[in-house]
């Protein structure tokens, strides 16, 4: 089978907060000359390399900070690497960041409109789709009413809801099911398995295991020190699981964090 | 539910005429219906930004002529009473001056916080952040042609003729959208990196009100000074408009051209300048 997305050598850079950030245009005159000599930037990861295949399961595993969301946004195409290249094939969806596009101001259906033109849909397909969107979210009886006075799961039903109604090719979730409750994460399993069948990859990070095994086809670990290993879950995550406890009596280096 | 899990879907095979082709990641190929796609959101936000402006506020759009009229008052009063200034039919010489230099600051302080503002936005796929500046751009001129109703009752009160010339005025309007997008690009590029942009505007903003011939005509100037304020592009633009409905003339085509085609300029730039840091916004923000 043809890949869907195609990751060579990939390596990511960011800068290193707070020490050389200057946050005036005055700072950044006077760092300006000195930047070339400065050491400030750190690799999140690099060499990575895989593939994805259409209507399988990928699960991101690693720790705070080794770089699962940023992994998740460059395949998005919101960030730009500075090694390697990502290419990809079809549509992308992604729910990297929970309801968080969602305007309280407007109301639940007005969301569903914007949501859907923000996710890439004309407004012909979001009228076509509303239907259907708005029954996805079983939150009908509040559609006409603010954002803002919804609970945070209604507000994930309505973003999830949106994103899988896009028929996208690649769908890239960042910890994002297991928010709302059990019965809508089943209902979000059952969609999912669905686009799956259709060819749909899924791309799914997270720091709980359990959901990778029961979930995935295969998953990828991403540790801090820029290995990368992908393989039959079970296999990845016996062996992050071997290097957290060993490293669980080390102290956290502090350049982890962002 | 469980019925029809797979409604809406479409059936196995049917999407993969689309998908052959491979891009990277961040690049999105240009295609018509991507155009019809970018066309739909734009209206779409247009539409949003004029409803959320005034949402919750119990005058709405009135808001938009309240300011400009108390401001008109404010100046007319002290310029025809207390600080005589010598131009006839002063209020409506003024009006034209402070509704073009309203709209032109506005649009550039909104403009600049565009992208800061658009945080959420950023972070939806295929969301092209070059859309936000010519959002909001776009919103400023509407609320300027709505803003133009206070000038009509003016026109009206004094009975101006007016002539042919009128005909040029949209072509002074969409000048003067032109000129606030070309800055509007760069400023709100810069203004993701550097917050001082937005206090820095206030200054500027502040000394050019005096500097821009708003409250007074600038024949009252030596020729010297006259090559300054030629310099300041919002001089032609409210000459043209003070040309076109005070005077019934046409306006200086020589002057309109030349801010037409430094606006190009900057516009061509500036755009490059804001799209070089497009992947910059979200690790910025």
């Amino acid at each position: 089978m043809n890949p869907v997305m195609k990751i060579h050598q990939l390596g990511k850079q960011f800068l290193c907060y707070p020490t050389s950030r200057p946050q005036s245009i005055m700072e950044a005159a006077v760092v300006a000359w000195q930047r070339k000599q400065a050491d400030e930037f750190f690799w999140v990861f690099r060499n990575v390399n895989f593939e994805v295949f259409p209507g399988e399961m990928l699960g991101i595993v690693g720790r705070n900070g080794a770089g699962k969301s940023t992994l998740l946004s460059l395949m998005a195409g919101l960030l730009r690497a500075e090694e390697g290249s990502i290419q990809v094939r079809g549509k992308v969806s992604a729910l990297l960041d929970l309801g968080r596009s969602l305007h309280p101001l407007l109301t639940g259906s007005e969301n569903i409109r914007a949501s859907g033109l923000l996710n890439g849909l004309t407004s012909r397909q979001v009228d076509e789709r509303f239907d259907q969107i708005a029954e996805f979210t079983k939150i009908e009886k509040f559609l006409d009413a603010p954002v803002r006075t919804y609970s945070s799961g209604m507000k994930a039903r309505l973003a999830f809801s949106v994103a899988v109604h896009t028929d996208p090719d690649i769908l890239l979730i960042d910890e994002f099911l297991f928010v709302g409750d059990e019965f809508f994460q089943a209902k979000c399993i059952e969609r999912i398995r669905a686009l799956m069948q259709n060819g749909t990859a899924v791309l799914l990070s997270s720091h709980i295991a359990e959901k990778i095994s029961t979930h995935c086809d295969r998953a990828l670990w991403l540790d801090k020190a820029g290995v990368c290993r992908i393989g039959p879950p079970d296999e990845v995550l016996h062996r992050y699981h071997a290097s957290n406890s060993a490293a669980a009596s080390l102290p956290c280096s502090p350049e982890q964090a962002p | 539910m469980t019925a029809r899990p797979a409604a809406g879907l479409p059936k196995p095979g049917e999407k993969t005429g689309s998908a052959v082709t491979w891009r990277l990641a961040h690049e999105i190929p240009f295609s018509w219906g991507r155009l019809g796609y970018a066309l739909d959101l734009f209206i779409h936000l247009v539409s949003l930004e004029m409803r959320l402006l005034y949402k919750q506020s119990w005058l709405g759009v009135f808001w938009t002529l309240l300011n400009p009229v108390i401001q008109l008052l404010i100046f007319s009063l002290i310029f025809s009473h207390v600080l005589t200034v010598a131009v006839p039919r002063y209020p409506l010489f003024l009006c034209c001056g402070l509704l073009c230099w309203n709209a032109f600051t506005e649009s550039l302080t909104m403009a600049a916080g565009s992208i800061v503002n658009a945080r959420n936005v950023l972070y939806q796929l295929g969301f092209p952040p070059s859309m936000m500046p010519l959002v909001v751009v776009t919103v400023g001129l509407i609320h300027f042609i709505f803003s133009l109703s206070i000038l009509a009752v003016l026109l009206a009160w004094y009975q101006v003729p007016l002539g042919w010339p009128l005909a040029a005025l949209p072509l002074i309007i969409g000048i003067q959208g032109l000129l606030t997008l070309a800055l509007a690009f760069p400023l709100a590029a810069l203004h993701v990196r550097f917050h001082d942009v937005k206090h820095l505007l206030v200054v500027v903003f502040r000394f050019m009100f005096f500097l821009t011939p708003i409250l007074y005509a600038t024949n009252a100037f030596p020729h010297v000074h006259r090559m300054l304020y030629a310099a300041n592009p919002l001089t032609h633009l409210i000459e043209g408009y003070r040309a076109v409905l005070l005077d019934g003339a046409w306006p200086n085509w020589l002057a309109l051209a030349g801010v037409a085609a430094a606006s190009i300029i900057v516009l061509f730039f500036g755009f490059r300048y804001f799209q070089s840091r497009r992947f910059q916004f979200i690790e910025d923000l």
